[in-house]
């Protein structure tokens, strides 16, 4: 391998890490909260209101069944707006967290939706409110579930960007696109797997990890 | 003066239920689960209330904390109507109603120390009275070593005992608790119940409990009702209910508690006097109502010699002996007049038929 396929190699790296880390943030800002929304405004839910919870849930499940390459050619017009272009890892970070966000928002719903009713009636019952609910109850016995969320999130998150670097999003994806694919450059895109494979492996190790320590329930 | 104002609001009830009724709206139609249900509870009583599932136990405890609005009738607890309540205000009733649940509904995520602080941390108390507080209560409950573990390592008795602790830590005037009992072994169930019992004797607090177990009735409460279909159907001081239950739902209740006959002796009875069964069969029930001990000396002059005890027992219920004793009489006399002698032997007597005498 030349100095610099080993350069272009580490610079693809570094942008699909800047790719990853950045939507991952962004998901996990708004994923959450957006989550939380879900579950309170359910039927049910502790701020309950109906018409919100099906708006949102509808809005969600429209960009969820949007297939990553179209949504990210179709928001190119946002993207622009946004970042100011639509090419470059800036760029592939808006559709990479548009389409992150709900899917993540989704797991963790579910996730909170499982915390047992009895242990919200039980903080009901002490003299919490719904803040205190949410932020003592909620959050705390859904994060080890949460944490798998994420984790499942960052793996289809990686196989997105690879997706965006085909458009020019840059990154190990377009790495291996151009060579491997346009030039039939078979070391390369091996490396890129190899370099993929580590990368997922890590992620879903790690989150593993944590997602056992921080569940209590024994 | 002060004693005086003092004496009349203890006079007063502590938690008063006017006409409470509860309807469901199901898919299907309404279910009524309270029907016009008026209770009074006294400061500083326990207070059960007992039926079989469903018979809306759960749904009426939970009205006096507003877990669930009631939709119709009034909750006046200290003489203040909680539906009047907006949400700060009852988020301080609730920290002055205590509760604590079946399946002990503690924090999975946080520690025992943690679980037992929420209540506190949640009201803005500062970390020091935290501290001091929640160590009081882990020493209460007898758990103070155990304040870093999770809920998951701890055995059910435990668990409960947090979730007392938890539900004490903001010094309420009343407990509710919401079977429970019924998730814990019979040996962590006495245990609780002596706690319970205890802190109502120190604390003062009133209790008010819903369990279908009678044993949980017998052991510690003060008054009883018996819930069914949503409607009152008995009440009064738990030894007049156990000693007398008037309603066939209480019997069936009492059933776990006061065994029915034998089924060799119930074999044996025959309704007329005939051939070998010449002895009478006399129920001796002592109600608890007139406060005596059964007299044996009294019970055998009175029905003559070869008077036998063949089955029963006495119970002792907030120190009124009570229970049945079933003698049988060995005379040719008729059942009228040994049944007119033994009138004054027992609260309630009866004729059970005739049996065989034992040889």
């Amino acid at each position: 391998m030349s100095p610099l396929l080993i350069d272009r190699l580490l610079t693809g790296a570094w942008e699909t890490f800047v790719m990853i880390g950045v939507s991952s943030l962004i998901t996990l800002l708004l994923g959450i909260p957006l989550a939380l929304i879900l579950v309170a405004t359910a039927r049910d839910g502790i701020f309950a209101a109906r018409w919100a919870n099906s708006v949102l849930g509808s809005v969600v499940n429209v960009v969820r069944s949007i297939p990553f390459l179209i949504l990210m050619v179709a928001m190119i017009p946002i993207t622009r707006l946004l970042v100011g272009t639509s090419y470059g890892v800036w760029a592939a970070i808006v559709p990479l967290s548009a389409a992150a966000v709900p899917f993540f928002a989704r797991i963790a719903e579910v996730s909170l939706r499982e915390v047992d009713r009895g242990l919200i009636e039980a903080a009901q019952a002490m003299g919490c409110k719904r803040w205190h609910i949410i932020w003592h109850v909620l959050l705390p016995e859904a994060r080890p579930g949460i944490v798998a969320g994420f984790t499942i999130t960052l793996v289809s998150m990686i196989n997105a960007s690879a997706v965006a670097g085909a458009i020019g999003a840059g990154g190990l994806g377009d790495l291996a696109y151009r060579y491997g694919y346009q030039r039939f450059d078979t070391d390369v895109m091996l490396t890129v797997i190899v370099l993929l494979v580590a990368l997922v492996t890590v992620i879903q190790f790690g989150g593993d990890r944590l997602a056992l320590r921080l569940n209590k329930r024994g | 003066m002060d004693r005086l104002a003092t004496r009349i609001e203890q006079s007063l009830a502590h938690i008063r239920l006017g006409a409470i009724g509860k309807t469901y709206d199901t898919g299907r139609g309404a279910v009524t689960a309270l029907e016009d249900i008026d209770l009074d509870i006294q400061r500083g009583e326990i207070f059960g209330i007992i039926g079989r599932s469903g018979a809306g136990k759960s749904s009426l405890i939970r009205t006096l904390n507003r877990l669930e609005d009631p939709s119709s009738g009034k909750v006046v607890i200290d003489g203040r109507d909680i539906a009047t309540l907006d949400e700060s205000q009852l988020v301080g009733l609730r920290r002055r109603v205590g509760m604590i649940f079946q399946h002990f509904n503690l924090m999975s995520a946080k520690t025992v120390w943690q679980n037992v602080a929420l209540p506190l941390k949640v009201a803005g108390t500062s970390a020091a009275d935290i501290e001091r507080r929640v160590a009081e209560l882990l020493e209460l409950v007898g758990l103070a070593e155990k304040r870093d573990r999770y809920p998951a390592q701890l055995s059910g008795g435990q668990k409960q005992r947090v979730g007392i602790a938890r539900a004490l830590v903001h010094q309420p005037e009343i407990l509710l608790c919401d079977e429970a009992t019924s998730a814990l072994d019979p040996e962590s169930t006495q245990a609780i119940l002596a706690l319970l019992k205890d802190i109502n004797q120190r604390l003062g607090l009133t209790i008010v409990l819903i369990t279908h177990e009678m044993e949980v009735i017998h052991e510690i409460c003060h008054r009883v009702v018996v819930l069914e279909r949503g409607r009152v159907v008995e009440q009064g001081p738990v030894w007049q209910v156990f000693g007398d239950p008037q309603h066939e739902v209480t019997r069936s209740l009492l059933g776990t508690v006061h065994h029915d006959l034998p089924d060799d002796l119930n074999g044996r009875i025959h309704p007329e006097r005939s051939g070998e069964a010449r002895a009478l069969l006399l129920d001796l029930h002592f109600t608890g109502v007139s406060r005596r001990d059964p007299d044996l000396l009294s019970i055998a002059s009175v029905l003559g010699a070869g008077t036998r005890l063949v089955h029963g027992g006495i119970d002792r219920i907030q120190g009124r002996a009570q229970g049945h004793l079933l003698v049988s009489v060995d005379s040719s006399e008729p059942a009228e007049d040994i049944l007119h002698r033994a009138r004054g032997l027992a609260d309630k007597v009866g004729g059970l038929g005739y049996v065989a005498l034992a040889h």
